[in-house]
């Protein structure tokens, strides 16, 4: 019974494997002609010759797709993340917990090409995740607005912004229209200029500033369920495809105006400064400890110089500075 | 709809970034755990079937090796992969030379 379950284990994996190529297969062919079109290159490896342009295939479920040559954007990487089809285990629970296979557009802005703000349309549920895990939205955008009646969203999409001129004006008529035809689809839409991943977690708090990125990052749900071929459910993606490059031509042109710019501004300053206060004491010591070595080094160096006079000298000029250092810092204010 | 082509090209083929991996193309909502967290459970169970002749946790094994084999990256390492399916196999094979009567599962047996 057990090898039986094993067999049936490896018959789901095969099959599941050919499925989630044939999906990602399908969606490569639906838009290598558009992508094209719009990118200098459209795949890559990474490698130095780049042997075989195409699909990346990350693990049995996830493919990444590299474009770059475009204005307005370093590059774009699409990642089909779709269901595990080749665990068994997984499927079951799936069964319970129902998700989707996604597409993940990541763009990587040039730094020029955009303006300093963050926000985040998304779904309800996605929402609250997203504002617990991102650490560009916990930060500058952690309130969630309705997003019903101002832009004529259906009503489980959300909306939070740091600056409202951006999100009135990013989100246009065109792009609310779209997304009214599509409300499945869309999982969330993510612009920032302080992109530097999920939330650090406590033990590992860094001592510099989280490096970051000007990106913009669109979540897709790729509808599959309901018993859509596969090629009507990239049909149906298509235009939120279409979208994201409509975004990076507004978000390229965009610019904030003068008010809100200095309140993004501050904005940005006043994280950097909270930032710094409490990471201060942490920075005190590593400098202090970065001190002490290079003064150990510096001694080794002499000791190891066979020149007395020279270790003589310096030995005096350690014994003057501790003194100076023990020395109270009263006397340093006498008049 | 949106694809409305300017006249203008917007390929730029002088802007072209080669694909590195870098922390920004990392999957943001956590790296997937699963085939690491199967590879130990695994482990345990084999040593758990190995040393105490327990079968269940032989076969219990041989499947945390399946699922860690099945959601593996492709360009992860393929020695843990397979010395963890080795381990699980050898721990069946070592129950059942011991003992071939057929496996009685524990909360069956009371």
């Amino acid at each position: 019974m057990i090898l039986a379950g094993l067999v049936l284990y490896f018959f789901n994996f095969f099959l599941g494997r050919s499925k989630n190529q044939r999906i990602a297969e399908t969606w490569y062919s639906a838009f290598k002609g558009p992508l094209l079109e719009k990118f200098a290159l459209v795949g890559d490896d990474g490698k130095l010759e780049n042997s075989q342009p195409g699909l990346m295939k990350e693990s049995e479920n996830v493919y990444l797709l590299w474009c770059s040559g475009r204005t307005g954007c370093e590059a774009v990487l699409f990642e089909l993340r779709l269901l595990k089809r080749q665990d068994l285990v997984a499927m079951v629970m799936n069964l319970f917990r129902p998700q989707q296979d996604q597409v993940h557009v990541k763009v990587f802005m040039n730094d020029s090409d955009m303006d300093s703000f963050v926000m985040c349309l998304a779904a309800k549920k996605t929402a609250t995740r997203l504002i617990r895990e991102m650490a560009d939205i916990s930060v500058y955008c952690p309130e969630k607005k309705s997003a019903v009646e101002k832009f004529g969203l259906p009503t489980n999409f959300v909306l939070m912004s740091e600056i409202g001129e951006a999100s009135t004006t990013l989100l246009d008529a065109r792009v609310c229209s779209l997304i009214n035809n599509i409300p499945e689809v869309i999982e969330s839409i993510h612009f920032s200029d302080q992109y530097s991943g999920p939330k650090q977690t406590e033990d590992t708090a860094p001592s510099k500033m989280p490096e970051v990125k000007k990106m913009l990052i669109f979540n897709f749900n790729l509808p599959l369920k309901n018993g859509k071929s596969i090629v009507e459910a990239v049909e149906i993606i298509r235009p939120a495809i279409m979208l994201t490059f409509y975004c990076i031509d507004r978000v390229k042109r965009f610019r904030l105006s003068k008010e809100f710019k200095s309140k993004a501004e501050k904005n940005r300053q006043k994280v950097e400064e909270a930032f710094l206060k409490s990471t201060h004491a942490a920075r005190a010591e590593a400098a202090a400890a970065r001190r002490e070595e290079k003064r150990r080094l510096e001694k080794e160096k002499i000791l190891q110089d066979d020149d007395p006079e020279k270790q003589r000298k310096w030995e005096e000029k350690e014994n003057k500075r501790l003194a100076k250092k023990r020395m109270p810092k009263m006397k340093a204010i006498k008049v | 709809m949106f694809g409305v082509n300017n006249s203008s090209d917007s390929r730029r083929s002088d802007k072209i970034h080669r694909y590195k991996a870098s922390a920004f193309n990392q999957n943001q909502n956590g790296e997937d755990l699963t085939p690491d967290y199967m590879n130990v459970l695994g482990m345990v169970f084999s040593m758990c079937g190995l040393m105490m002749r327990l079968k269940w946790c032989a076969w219990a094994a041989l499947y945390c090796s399946c699922i860690s084999f099945a959601s593996s990256k492709i360009n992860d390492d393929t020695k843990q992969i397979l010395s963890s399916f080795m381990l699980s196999i050898s721990a069946v094979v070592m129950s059942y030379l011991q003992n071939p009567t057929p496996m009685v599962l524990p909360w069956s047996s009371v």
